[in-house]
C-alpha cells in the first residue's frame, strides 16, 4: 500500500496506461484541433470542419476496432491507479459511440435546417468532447470517475441541445440542464452515502461488496436508489424521462438522434458495471441489494409511460421521444435478466437501435423540410408521391415496432429470450410478469409506429401539390442505415458471432 | 503522523459524525424542496447547489474515517469545480431563455408540448 503512493511508481503507472487510451487521446487531440482551426480560419473553415471531424472520427473508430481484438482476457485491465479499466466488452460500447459520432456528423452535413442556422465550429468540437466523455464513462471503475465523466457528458449535451438557436432550443436547454443537474445532485448524495458505508470508491472490486455486507438493508437500498437517479436520467428511464420529449423536440435533429443512442448506451453500461457485481460476486451468495427488483419496477414503469404516452402524440419528433423511452424499457428488460445472455442481448439491441434511430430521425428531418412540420397528419398521400421515402419509412417503423423482416425483431427476440431463460433458471414469478408485460407493450407500440405510414399511404392528400424528391446524398444515407436492418434479420449471425465472442468478466 | 491523528481524533471527539450527517440531510431535503416548489430558474439552480453541498459535507465528514484519509476531500473538490462549470453553462442558457421569453419563470417557458 505504501509503495503505491510513491511518485515515481505513480508516474510509471500513468505512462504505462497511456497506450491503452489511444482512442481517447485521439479524441482529445481532435477536440483541440477543431477549436484551433475554428479560431484561426473563422470564416473560411466552416465548410471544412465537418469533414475534418468525420475523418478524425473514422480514425478513432479504426483504432477502437483495433482495441477490440487486443483485450481478449476475462480480467479487467486497470489503468491510471485503478480509476479506469478496460476490457473487450467496454470496447464494444466505444465502437457504438464512434459509429454514432460518424453518423451524426454525416447527418449534420445533410440536414438542411441545420445548414441554414449557420452552424459553427464549436458544435463539432463539443460533439467530439461528448464522445470523449462517453468513452471515459464506460471505462470508469471509480465513483469519482463515474461522476466526472457523467457530468462531462451532461454539460456537453446541454450545450448541444441549445444549438438550434431559437425559442425551442433555449427551452429545451433550460429544461435539460435543470433536470440533469438535479438528478446528478441526487446521484452524488447517494454516492456520498456509499462512500460512508464502504470507505472506498472502487465499486468494481470485491472488497467494496464485502464492506457493504454489514450495512442495514434500508439505508443501503435508499443510497442505491439515490445513486441510480443519475444513471436513469441518462437512459431516460421513468421517472427520470420528463426531459426527453421537450429536449427531443427543441434540439437540432442530428443531435437528438445522437442523444437517443450514445448517452443511453453509456448509461446502461455504467448501470451494468455498477449493479452486476452484486450478482456475480463468487465470494458470497448473499445479494446485498436486490437490484433486480428495483430495476423491474423501473423497467415496467418505463415501458408503460413510454408506450402509452406515445399513443397520444401526433408530432413525429415527440412520438420518437416517447418511443425512445419505451426502448429504454425494453433494454432494461434485457438487463434485468442479470445473466451473460442478458448483457449480450443488450449489446445486440443497441447495435440495431443505432441504425433504426438514426434513420428515423433522418426521416423526421426530411419531412420537416418537405412539409415544414413534424405533424404526421400533414403527411397525407406523400407515400405515392415520394415512394422511396415512403418505403424506407415503413421499413424503419416496422423495425422500431420489432416485427420481421427487420433486425428490430431479432433484437426484441434476444431480449425476451434472455429474460425467459432467466425465468427458467431462477423461477422468479416477477420475471414472467415482465416478460408478458413487455410483449403486450410491443403490441401497443404497433399502433403509434404505424400512424405515420398510415397517413402516408392510406389517406389521400386534400390538395394536389408538387413535392420535390429528396436529393441523392440523403438517399444514400438512408440506404446505408436501412440495408443493415434488413441484412441483420436474414443474417443475424454476422453480428451475433461478433457479440458472442466478447469475453464478459461477470 | 501521530500528531496528525491526534488532531483528527480530538476534533471528532468534540463533534460526532452524526451531526455532520444531520446537517447534510437537512441541506439535501431543503434543496429538493426548493427545486420542486420554486418557479424561478435561478432559485432552482440555488436549490441544486444546496444538494451538491449536502453531498460535499457527507464526503468530507466520511473522509476522516478513510484509511487513505484524502479521497473524500478530493471528491468534494471535484464536485465544487463541476458545480461551477455547470452553473456557468446554466446561466448562459438562462440568458438565452431570457432573450427569447423575457421571463425566468419555469412555468411560463412552456411552449414545447411533450
Amino acid at each position: 500500500m505504501k509503495e503505491d503512493f510513491k511518485i515515481s511508481s505513480q508516474l510509471e503507472g500513468i505512462i504505462q496506461s497511456l497506450a491503452d487510451i489511444l482512442p481517447e487521446i485521439l479524441l482529445a487531440s481532435l477536440f483541440i484541433l477543431l477549436i484551433i482551426l475554428d479560431l484561426i480560419f473563422r470564416k473560411r473553415s466552416s465548410g471544412v470542419l465537418p469533414y475534418i471531424t468525420l475523418a478524425g472520427l473514422l480514425i478513432v473508430l479504426s483504432f477502437t476496432f483495433g482495441q477490440f481484438f487486443e483485450y481478449q482476457t476475462p480480467q479487467l485491465k486497470f489503468l491510471f491507479s485503478r480509476f479506469l479499466h478496460i476490457n473487450q466488452y467496454e470496447v464494444f460500447y466505444k465502437i457504438i459511440f464512434a459509429i454514432a459520432g460518424v453518423f451524426t456528423v454525416w447527418f449534420c452535413l445533410l440536414s438542411k435546417p441545420l445548414q441554414n442556422e449557420k452552424i459553427r465550429g464549436e458544435f463539432y468540437a463539443t460533439l467530439v468532447a461528448l464522445l470523449l466523455g462517453l468513452n471515459l464513462m464506460v471505462m470508469s471503475s471509480n465513483l469519482l470517475m463515474v461522476y466526472l465523466s457523467l457530468e462531462f457528458v451532461s454539460i456537453c449535451s446541454y450545450i448541444l441541445a441549445t444549438f438550434s438557436f431559437n425559442r425551442g432550443g433555449a427551452e429545451a436547454g433550460i429544461k435539460y440542464i435543470l433536470f440533469g443537474a438535479f438528478s446528478s445532485g441526487i446521484m452524488l448524495y447517494g454516492m456520498s452515502l456509499f462512500y460512508g458505508f464502504t470507505g472506498d470508491f472502487q465499486f468494481v472490486e470485491p472488497s467494496y461488496l464485502n464492506a457493504l455486507e454489514h450495512i442495514d438493508k434500508i439505508p443501503l437500498l435508499l443510497a442505491g436508489i439515490l445513486t441510480l437517479a443519475g444513471f436513469l436520467f441518462k437512459i431516460s428511464a421513468s421517472p427520470f424521462h420528463i426531459w426527453a420529449p421537450d429536449v427531443y423536440q427543441g434540439a437540432p435533429t442530428p443531435v437528438v438522434a445522437f442523444f437517443s443512442i450514445a448517452p443511453k448506451a453509456a448509461g446502461v453500461a455504467v448501470l451494468i458495471n455498477f449493479t452486476y457485481p452484486f450478482y456475480f460476486n463468487h465470494l458470497h451468495e448473499l445479494v446485498v441489494i436486490d437490484w433486480q427488483l428495483v430495476l423491474v419496477v423501473v423497467g415496467v414503469l418505463t415501458l408503460t409511460v413510454g408506450n402509452f404516452a406515445a399513443l397520444a402524440q401526433n408530432n413525429l419528433k415527440c412520438l420518437l421521444a416517447f418511443s425512445s423511452v419505451g426502448h429504454a424499457g425494453f433494454i432494461l428488460t434485457g438487463m434485468i435478466a442479470f445473466s451473460q445472455l442478458g448483457v449480450r442481448s443488450v449489446l445486440f439491441y443497441f447495435s440495431v437501435y443505432l441504425f433504426m434511430n438514426f434513420a428515423a430521425f433522418a426521416l423526421v428531418d426530411i419531412m420537416a423540410v418537405l412539409k415544414g412540420s413534424d405533424d404526421v397528419r400533414k403527411f397525407k398521400g406523400l407515400g405515392s408521391k415520394i415512394p422511396f421515402v415512403g418505403v424506407i419509412f415503413v421499413v424503419i417503423m416496422v423495425a422500431l415496432t420489432g416485427l420481421p423482416p427487420t433486425a428490430g425483431f431479432n433484437a426484441k427476440l434476444f431480449v425476451f429470450s434472455a429474460l425467459w431463460e432467466a425465468y427458467q433458471e431462477t423461477g422468479k414469478q416477477i420475471l414472467l410478469f415482465v416478460f408478458v408485460f413487455g410483449l403486450l407493450n410491443t403490441v401497443i407500440a404497433l399502433f403509434y409506429y404505424l400512424k405515420a405510414p398510415y397517413y402516408m399511404f392510406l389517406k389521400k392528400a386534400e390538395e394536389e401539390e408538387k413535392v420535390a424528391d429528396i436529393n441523392f446524398a440523403a438517399k444514400i444515407y438512408l440506404l446505408v442505415l436501412t440495408v443493415p436492418l434488413i441484412g441483420f434479420f436474414f443474417k443475424p449471425d454476422l453480428l451475433v458471432n461478433f457479440i458472442e465472442k466478447i469475453i464478459l468478466n461477470f | 503522523m501521530n500528531f496528525k491523528l491526534f488532531i483528527y481524533n480530538s476534533t471528532f471527539n468534540m463533534i460526532p459524525l452524526e451531526h455532520f450527517l444531520f446537517v447534510a440531510a437537512a441541506l439535501f431535503t431543503l434543496g429538493v424542496v426548493i427545486v420542486i416548489t420554486k418557479r424561478n430558474v435561478i432559485v432552482v439552480l440555488m436549490g441544486i447547489e444546496l444538494i451538491l453541498n449536502a453531498a460535499n459535507i457527507n464526503l468530507v465528514a466520511f473522509s476522516q474515517y478513510d484509511s487513505a484519509l484524502m479521497r473524500g476531500n478530493m471528491f468534494a473538490l471535484f464536485v465544487i469545480v463541476i458545480a461551477a462549470a455547470e452553473a456557468a453553462v446554466a446561466l448562459a442558457i438562462i440568458l438565452q431563455v431570457y432573450h427569447y421569453f423575457k421571463t425566468a419563470n419555469i412555468d411560463e417557458i412552456n411552449e414545447l408540448k411533450g
